[in-house]
């Protein structure tokens, strides 16, 4: 059984808040507030939440763009995961940190500001390619280009041109053979494909889900949208207000939600069906601000279960049968 | 035209306009002008000694000012200057100076600027508060003691100019990458593992250039006439340079409209030069970058 | 009770046992041109609806596909280089586009509203919600300000805004992205308006704020019997609050009909593509359906049916002519050559999904 890819263990991420003349911290913003969690080589996991949630910040602390404030990002680093070897890219020092580069890549959101402007895709990636010695000896950088152009369909020609003149999809094309430039073990997702029209949205999901079987990669796919994370993960997780509520396989989540902001979640996607009659569990109030994070489980203001306990004790991620792991003390 | 197709189509339609614009012709033609002149010197005003072509001829060792004739367009000034030859080639000076100035201080900005900005934290404070200082002191007085200090010549006027025109710039820059730092594309620059100097340089520095630029046009004439400024008080270019303060300087003693042309000649000269690239400039930013202000 | 399209010649179609003076609002044949100096931009091009009392449209659509401009034009808030060229906007019987500047501003915000996507640029952020809001009945009702505030408390805890007194003297940027949306439908209406127009009011907000905020526009709508245009370009949206839909693409509808005709037998290709290659969570399989292609640029031009160069059911009369808006179904109607029994009713079961570049 191989060992998993990446261990990640209590991560936190607090940014300070200053006040005064002195400009001491007076309050933390609890961006990330101690997550823990494992990738399988080869396996897609899901990370959802709202806004505020603290997910893309967890993604960016995984590939060193954020430093955490606690916690440990741990890479497998022995060959197929075969061993216990890790490697905490955390707390990197910056010779090490290239290191850590080469083992994990990001792709953005937005693809119109993703890409530099002021460059060709052509010369953007002959940058990485030279920096990294990427192309084999005798090979030229640009056969390498017109590799990855094509993998990701599109045209190799087009890499002479400057992503203005591209549209949306295809520059999120760009971004995504960008990341596979250095051949990483995992690619964070960064809500790849939020800001597309519809229609791009389902070539962009395809095209990730097909180079993730044709090049085994591994992704940590973050979303806001239950139904596109579906279509892509294994396995899933929902953050709120950062932590961790929920984790499972993908059917088992699906069909079986146990948490109560899951739940509540699932049912407030507005189904496509106008027919279906759905029982909507409307969340009461606001999503509270992470500087003010409530007592107890964070989720009790909202919850439709809340009793005392809820108000005083934070419940645990436990286990619950089929690898399936919820933090509510009542589920 | 590769420079053309790198921007986007935005930019190339303000590029256009640059053409239509007249605050932009005429700016331009001025400066045509004077790119003409400045080049044809030789033919224009032929040097007495080739060797030496600054030094300004004098026709004789007359002390008053001769007006102009058919052998002095512009006329004499004291010791029998030959104006024109100082307008002319005074020219060449005024770009001499413009140039290497603004080239030196936009580089001491763009380093200065560049770094602080993308460093921040300490490295921030600390570029800035000795921008703060060089700031606070008035540029004139500062120019003048430097220039006492470091003695007579053109050279020292240049030197003393870029120790203090610099920090505009840095200001600019800082500003414009403290932005940019936090673009996308720079993080994933930064994602993909490449160092910062070259983060600094290939990603953002690029994006950057149509303010730096605007404010370079803008501070091109004002370097001239305070060049000027101090050759006319001793403290620039020797004696018989030809300069177009220097040429002015002769006039001290030659007050009242008779001696008009002593003064208007080189003075037109100068008003001129400023006002082209002051027009340029103002173009320039009323069409790329209304926000510059 | 449907709203509806209805063809350029004008007549109402058959079947419809309802009074004329049931509809609210219609647009005929509208054309909004923006000209740019790289050309004209045909953003709207020659579109027709109408609205009835009480009920919602949805205009669904994707980006570029001119249901934000449609909009505007309605309440002529177009900005130079564009410009309504033709049509007629008749709302309760009037013509919109030969009104004074000064006759629309008394109906913005009074008798049609229009409410935004993103609220923390649609509201002032120097000035409180309180005085935002009561300047709408300042001007167009003449209270008084004393007045003005107890009405505006009362709109704002109607629309679900928690301890209003507190709110009225906040400032936009304190409140959450669900209350700023909330005090900007109070806004649009504290003049009880015949007709909301909501361009994507949702789009930026948590799904689950989004839940709370449809319900609250089903509720308005209830209460207040006003009529919503919902633009957007969520079909789960759009299957939840609207009536009746009409489709949009590049400038033109190309589909309209009642929402469970739309969704239970959709009859345009792209009405169908959008469909099977929306992501759901009820579904099974886990490759998504794709349309290939990308949406034609504001420049591009296509001849013919602009979708045909995505299609797949594409022939050579798509390339060489444009499409009417025909009547496939009662009160269904699409604009497309491919009819009927080529592609079948119920949505074809189409081969493995496609990839292409887009």
């Amino acid at each position: 059984m191989a060992e998993p890819l990446v261990i990640v263990k209590h991560l936190k991420k607090y940014y300070p808040v200053k006040a005064g003349i002195l400009q001491r911290t007076a309050n933390w913003v609890r961006a990330v507030d101690g997550i823990s969690f494992n990738i399988k080589q080869g396996e897609t996991l899901g990370l959802v939440g709202e806004s505020g949630c603290g997910k893309t910040t967890a993604g960016k602390t995984m590939i060193n763009l954020v430093r955490p404030t606690a916690g440990e990002v741990l890479f497998n680093t022995s060959h197929n995961c075969e061993c216990s070897e890790y490697m905490d890219i955390a707390g990197l020092s910056k010779r090490q940190r290239r290191r850590a580069r080469k083992m994990v890549q990001i792709i953005f959101q937005n693809p119109y500001s993703s890409l530099n402007p002021r460059m060709t895709v052509f010369r953007m990636m002959r940058e990485v390619i030279a920096y990294y010695k990427l192309a084999p000896a005798g090979r030229p950088a640009a056969d390498l280009i017109n590799e990855l152009m094509a993998t990701v369909g599109l045209q190799p020609t087009d890499a002479h041109k400057y992503p203005h003149e591209f549209s949306g999809g295809q520059r999120q094309r760009i971004g995504i053979a960008r990341a596979l430039l250095i051949n990483p073990k995992l690619i964070v997702c960064d809500e790849p494909v939020s800001a597309l029209d519809v229609s791009i949205q389902a070539q962009i999901i395809n095209l990730l889900a097909g180079l993730k079987r044709d090049l085994g990669l591994t992704y940590l796919f973050i979303a806001h949208d239950l139904a596109v994370v579906k279509h892509i993960s294994d396995r899933i997780a929902i953050m709120y207000l950062g932590k961790i509520m929920e984790i499972a396989p993908r059917k088992e989540f699906y069909t079986n939600p146990l948490h109560p902001y899951t739940e509540a979640l699932m049912s407030a996607v507005p189904s496509p069906d106008p027919d279906r009659k759905k029982e909507r569990i409307l969340l009461t109030g606001e999503v509270p601000s992470p500087m003010n994070i409530p007592s107890g489980c964070r989720f009790h203001t909202r919850c439709p279960l809340a009793a005392d306990i809820c108000r005083q004790t934070e419940p645990e991620l436990t286990d619950r049968d089929g690898d399936h792991k919820v933090a509510c003390h009542f589920r | 035209m590769q420079l053309f197709k790198n921007l986007d189509k935005d930019t190339r339609r303000k590029a256009k306009k640059l053409f239509t614009n007249p605050t932009a012709i005429l700016g331009f033609t001025l400066l045509t002008v004077y790119i003409l002149v400045a080049a044809l010197a030789p033919v224009l005003a032929p040097p007495a000694d080739p060797q030496n072509p600054y030094i300004i001829p004098r026709l004789g060792f007359l002390t008053e000012p001769q007006p102009p004739s058919a052998e002095t367009i512009f006329g004499t000034t004291e010791g029998q200057y030959d104006i024109f030859y100082a307008v002319v080639w005074g020219t060449r000076t005024a770009f001499k100076i413009g140039f290497l100035v603004v080239f030196c201080t936009t580089l001491i900005g763009v380093a200065v600027g560049s770094v602080a900005g993308y460093y921040r934290g300490a490295t921030d404070e600390i570029l800035m508060r000795i921008t703060d200082v060089f700031m606070s002191i008035p540029f004139l007085i500062a120019v003048i003691v430097l220039t006492t200090i470091l003695g007579k010549g053109l050279d020292k006027v240049i030197i003393a100019l870029i120790a203090f025109d610099w920090m505009d710039t840095a200001r600019l820059l800082r500003g414009n990458v403290l932005q940019a730092r936090e673009e996308e594309y720079v993080q994933a620059a930064r994602s993909l593992g490449l160092n910062d100097l070259r983060i600094i340089i290939a990603h953002i520095l690029p994006n950057t250039t149509f303010p730096v630029i605007i404010q370079a046009t803008m501070r091109i004439g004002t370097l001239v006439v305070v060049a000027s400024g101090l050759s006319f008080l001793g403290l620039g270019a020797p004696q018989d340079y030809a300069d177009w303060g220097q040429i002015i300087s002769y006039s001290r003693n030659w007050q009242g409209l008779e001696f008009w042309y002593t003064i208007f000649f080189p003075a037109l000269g100068m008003v001129l030069f400023v006002l082209a690239w002051n027009l340029i400039g103002d173009a320039l930013r009323d069409i790329f970058d209304p926000r510059l202000g | 009770m449907p709203c509806g399209i209805f063809s350029i010649r004008g007549s109402v179609k058959k079947g419809e046992k309802h009074m004329e003076n049931d509809i609210l609002l219609q647009v005929t044949d509208l054309h909004t041109h923006f000209f740019t100096d790289d050309g004209v931009v045909k953003a709207v091009d020659g579109v027709n609806f109408f609205v009835r009392k009480g009920r919602t449209l949805g205009i669904v659509g994707e980006s570029g596909c001119g249901k934000s401009i449609t909009a505007l034009s309605i309440l002529r808030l177009l900005d130079h280089p564009g410009r309504v060229v033709a049509g007629e906007i008749r709302f309760k019987g009037e013509e919109l586009l030969s009104l004074t500047e000064k006759e629309m501003r008394a109906i913005r915000g009074c008798t049609i509203s229009i409410i935004f996507q993103d609220p923390m640029t649609a509201l002032n952020p120097v000035l409180t919600i309180g005085d935002q809001l009561s300047e709408v009945l300042l001007v167009h009702q003449g209270m008084s300000p004393h007045k003005a505030k107890v009405a505006v408390i009362d709109m704002l805890s109607r629309v679900g805004v928690t301890e209003p007194e507190k709110r009225f003297d906040q400032y936009v940027h304190v409140l959450s992205g669900g209350i700023q949306q909330r005090a900007m439908i109070a806004m649009a209406l504290l003049c009880k308006p015949d007709l909301l127009l909501a361009d994507e009011p949702t789009t930026a907000l948590d799904v689950t704020i989004q839940a709370q905020i449809l319900e609250l526009m089903r509720d308005i709508q209830n209460d207040l019997e006003t009529s919503i245009v919902f633009i957007t370009h969520d079909l789960g949206v759009i299957a939840e609050l609207a009536h009746d839909i009409v489709v949009m693409y590049a400038g033109k509808i190309v589909e309209s009909a009642p929402v469970r005709e739309l969704f239970n037998d959709p009859r345009h290709p792209y009405t169908q593509g959008l469909l099977k290659c929306l992501p759901r969570l009820d579904a099974e399989e886990t490759e998504l359906f794709t349309i290939r292609g990308i949406v034609p640029g504001p420049f591009d031009a296509v001849s013919g049916c602009p979708y045909h160069t995505r299609c797949r059911y594409a022939k050579s009369i798509c390339r060489e002519r444009i499409p009417m808006l025909e009547e496939v179904a009662p009160d269904h109607q699409a604009a497309c050559w491919i009819g009927g029994d080529e592609y079948g009713t119920a949505g074809p079961i189409l081969s493995t999904p496609s990839t292409r570049e887009g």
